[in-house]
């Protein structure tokens, strides 16, 4: 009996999972998509570390896509991608708006700016960004390499 | 996120809970205005209990920051969990702040 609680806890419980699904654009299903992938990822026992990068940054797409994107109307929905196996994490959420321009985005911060933190923390958290479709699209990545 | 205050005559201490995030803007900011008006505008803001914070809470911080050191206060940050203090120094607000850790 030892053994085994030994071997569930140095093993994840399966070897990858991929969770695609579509939300309305709101408050309440934005947090739940966060909460689906935060637990799926504990069930997997990814090391914490990991998982609060991903909650974070998943969180912070959601936020843009859901006021920028979709201009915070419910009627409008975000679709998420999650593809998880040991080692690699990846997410990509798209929004239903116009898009924007990417280059005008910051990488860095403006140390007062009470705006403007939520892709920088996606790209020091995250080990790639990528911005399609105009800005509508966003895939990050975690990986062990 | 539950919000505590404990006023003191130099200092009041805002106990923030749980996840201070986007959805807590109103509660929030309502307390900090609240405390701003009834002359409290050194705050020591205790982090101890915040398991989650999102860009939109470090732009809380930041206006309440502004708005008390206008009134001539100070807003400190205490004890910041692990994860939470991680955000806190890649976003340069131990720069901004006094953490006391």
């Amino acid at each position: 009996m030892a053994s085994m609680e030994s071997n569930r806890a140095e093993a994840p419980l399966r070897a990858s999972a991929e969770l695609r699904f579509a939300i309305p654009s709101t408050p309440v299903a934005l947090n739940a998509a966060v909460n689906m992938v935060r637990s799926t990822m504990e069930w997997m026992a990814f090391e914490q570390d990991w998982v609060s990068r991903a909650e974070l940054c998943l969180h912070e797409a959601l936020l843009n896509a859901h006021f920028h994107g979709n201009d915070a109307d419910a009627k409008r929905e975000i679709r998420v991608g999650c593809s998880l196996a040991p080692g690699k994490v990846e997410m990509d959420v798209e929004d239903e708006g116009q898009g924007y321009d990417p280059r005008q985005c910051l990488s860095t911060l403006r140390k007062g700016d009470p705006h403007g933190r939520g892709l920088y923390l996606i790209r020091r958290f995250m080990n790639s960004v990528a911005i399609h479709g105009n800005g509508t699209r966003v895939v990050m990545s975690l990986s062990k390499e | 996120m539950d919000i505590s205050v404990m006023e003191g005559s130099d200092n009041t201490t805002v106990a923030l809970r749980g996840r201070f995030d986007f959805q807590t803007h109103l509660e929030f900011r309502r307390t900090v205005e609240g405390l701003l008006r009834a002359g409290h505008s050194a705050l020591t803001l205790d982090l101890s209990e915040v398991s989650f914070i999102d860009s939109s809470a470090l732009g809380m911080l930041l206006l309440a920051r502004e708005n008390c050191e206008k009134a001539g206060g100070v807003v400190v940050l205490n004890r910041p969990q692990e994860y939470v203090d991680k955000v806190l120094k890649l976003c340069h607000f131990d720069q901004l702040f006094q953490v006391l850790r």
